[in-house]
């Protein structure tokens, strides 16, 4: 794999990246209820509000609450004033210089609404992220040596469970099961209260008491897949000739599956491998919100139901780079295990 | 690129002394979905030192599965050895501990598998796989001195330019030369045995005469006993001392390759030999075929297995299973009607 070729995929990206941005861009402009509408709407309510009642909103907006100067410079101030190409310009422009430009729900830069959810998102991306790899991989390795032996088909029926019922329904049930009845663990929340007054192996102990039941909800319907893939590649390379080869070159059966199997059972692994860069971006809205966590989950959904696009286009923008360079590292990655992957 | 030469003179005829190997009613079973089913019934054979025995059948016909049974190899845990005895100068393999069974494997026997692509680790350099076995069986070697051993081996064995090749991957090199690497790799240990799994079925004629010529070199060169999996008529008469031939499971016919070429008894050994094309046939003429197929494993014949495509098949061949019988001395054949039947008659075998 050259310099000359990561370069050459590296541009290929631009146009890619474009063309989903400005499609993203160009629906926000078109879908109904943008932030004047939101505008208009509060003024309106405000407006029936003082009078008594408050049944008016609704899709009949007057523009009575607003004065037609007012609604131009609400426009001009959301750059809805100009062409759908001219402020995708002018926000590519500053994206350039990675101005992301301000949330018109928090009044605030971009990357700050972004800032507050990292942590929270890194950590459960990470950390779901580890445990899927880290019991997958170890997982698949022994169904494969101990393929149709009572626990091979025990943790296929647990795994294909997990996978069939969606993470927040497992969430739920969780949920009333260990938090509401048993009281084992906090019914939500990212810390406690608490949490700064604790020593450091309090806060590790905090932490992961409040993120049990969010990352069994996260991963266990990613467990089916990723082992499944590592068995099934496994059980297909200790059937390789070369297995056969090493075992009749005098190595136990064991050290021929490390040694020579594992390695051409990970490609399979490896051609994923590196959409794992956006893992902090991850999340699902709706276990966000059963366990009340603030991350990037519920502000991408919370973003679009309340059309804060600037946010919207930020995380797009965001999670648009990182798919694609994603696609590029798992290319090196199958690259780096795969000796006969060449690119050109 | 060979010093068989100067070894001819330092090569010693085995005598019928002790054999090398000795493999006696080896019993070989698989677990499938319809219950556990025999392949390779009471199979044997001597082999000494610098003898070539050729094992010939069609696919599955158990070639492949008696020579991987003979060191354990079968797959697991479907694959077992039922009985048997597998002698290697003295010393029953079936008997000795795993760790005992590892030095034997790649130390004392050798192997080459039949296609050289999938036989070595895509993943990994030729140098490493080699180097390989001198971790498993000369572990106090110094890495320099693995590596000067590896590049005389790849040099023995005719690859060219041997120290650009070790850090090369197989799929860099060609059908021929990967076989050379395989050949180079079962014989670091200088083994006694050497099996060959169909040696040359993936290649094409010249390099699969070259590899042939290669084997015999090495084997005179060390002497030792080579066992020779193959469907190819052409490679047994040119490559083997004595030659099996098995149908269905069982070894049919067994003896010295001149005796069994020019008088097979077995009418299986017969109409192999019939359907071999030689100069006198005529160009684009059609070439006979046995008919029918090899019966599989789940619906086998009674008595003699062939019963059911064997043009003089009588009725008790239907209801005894045929022992081995001698024909002479060497040449055994497991037919009750071999006496009967004529002498080897292409024109009448040809159906």
């Amino acid at each position: 794999m050259s310099a000359a070729y990561i370069i050459r995929r590296l541009l290929l990206m631009i146009p890619t990246f474009l063309g989903v941005t400005l499609m993203v861009f160009a629906i926000t402009r078109f879908v109904p209820g943008g932030p004047v509408e939101r505008a208009l709407q509060e003024a309106q309510s405000m407006a029936d509000g003082e009078g008594g009642e408050a049944s008016s909103g609704g899709n009949e907006l007057r523009a009575g609450a607003l004065s037609k100067d007012q609604i131009q410079m609400l426009n001009e101030y959301y750059g809805f004033d100009k062409p759908v190409l001219v402020s995708y310009a002018l926000w590519l422009k500053k994206l350039v210089v990675l101005d992301l430009g301000d949330s018109t729900r928090w009044y605030e830069p971009v990357w700050q609404t972004i800032a507050r959810v990292l942590p929270v998102s890194t950590f459960y991306g990470l950390v779901s992220m580890l445990l899927a790899y880290l019991i997958c991989i170890p997982l698949g390795i022994i169904k494969a040596i101990k393929h149709r032996t009572t626990l091979d088909s025990l943790s296929s029926i647990l795994i294909f469970i997990g996978y069939a019922i969606p993470g927040f329904i497992v969430a739920v049930l969780l949920m009333s099961c260990f938090s509401f009845y048993l009281e084992w663990f906090p019914s939500g929340g990212f810390i406690s209260d608490e949490f700064e007054d604790l020593g450091v192996f309090a806060k590790v102990i905090d932490l992961f008491y409040h993120a049990t039941l969010p990352l069994i909800a996260y991963t266990i319907g990613s467990f089916a897949v990723m082992t499944m893939l590592m068995k099934n590649s496994l059980m297909d390379n200790l059937a390789a000739d070369y297995v056969r080869t090493a075992m009749a070159k005098g190595f136990p059966f064991r050290t021929a599956v490390f040694r020579h199997a594992l390695r051409n059972s990970l490609i399979p692994l490896a051609t994923h491998f590196g959409s794992n860069i956006s893992f902090f971006i991850g999340g699902s809205f709706l276990i966000e919100q059963i366990f009340d966590i603030d991350g990037f989950g519920l502000l991408g959904f919370e973003s679009i139901v309340e059309r804060d696009y600037p946010v919207v286009m930020g995380i797009l923008a965001i999670s648009c780079v990182l798919q694609l360079l994603g696609n590029l590292l798992s290319d090196i990655c199958v690259a780096s295990v795969d000796p006969r992957v060449q690119f050109e | 690129m060979s010093s068989a030469e100067q070894n001819k003179s330092t090569h010693i005829q085995a005598v019928a002394a002790e054999p090398l190997l000795t493999v006696k009613d080896l019993a070989v079973s698989f677990e499938t979905d319809f219950g556990r089913l025999r392949a390779v019934d009471s199979f044997s054979f001597e082999l000494s030192a610098g003898e070539t025995l050729g094992i010939v059948g069609e696919s599955g016909c158990g070639k492949s599965v008696s020579c991987m049974a003979l060191l354990d190899l079968l797959p697991k845990p479907a694959g077992q050895i039922d009985a048997g005895k597998v002698v290697l100068q003295g010393t029953d393999i079936r008997t000795i501990s795993r760790e005992e069974l590892y030095k034997v494997r790649g130390g004392e026997v050798g192997f080459i598998f039949q296609d050289p692509m999938t036989a070595l680790n895509p993943v990994k350099t030729i140098g490493k796989q080699l180097a390989e076995m001198y971790e498993l069986h000369k572990p106090g070697y110094s890495s320099e001195r693995v590596t000067s051993e590896c590049l005389e081996l790849l040099a023995r064995v005719g690859v060219p330019s041997p120290a650009a090749r070790l850090h090369v991957y197989p799929h860099q090199l060609s059908g021929g030369l990967r076989q050379r690497v395989m050949i180079a790799m079962a014989l670091t240990c200088k083994p006694k045995v050497l099996i060959a799994d169909e040696p040359t079925t993936a290649l094409d004629a010249t390099i699969q005469a070259q590899i042939l010529l290669l084997l015999q070199d090495l084997q005179k060169e060390t002497n030792m006993g080579i066992v020779m999996v193959t469907h190819d008529l052409a490679v047994v008469a040119q490559q083997c001392d004595s030659v099996l031939v098995m149908y269905a499971g069982r070894v049919v016919e067994e003896g010295p390759v001149e005796e069994i070429f020019a008088n097979p008894k077995h009418p299986y050994t017969q109409m192999l030999m019939a359907s071999m094309p030689t100069l006198d046939t005529p160009t684009k003429s059609e070439l006979p075929t046995i008919p029918g197929r090899v019966p599989s494993l789940y619906a086998m014949p009674s008595g003699c297995r062939f019963n059911n495509r064997c043009p003089y098949a009588q009725m008790n061949c239907v209801s005894l299973s045929p022992e081995f019988e001698k024909v002479n001395a060497d040449h055994r054949v497991r037919c009750l009607h071999h006496a009967e039947l004529k002498p080897r008659n292409i024109e009448e075998v040809k159906i």
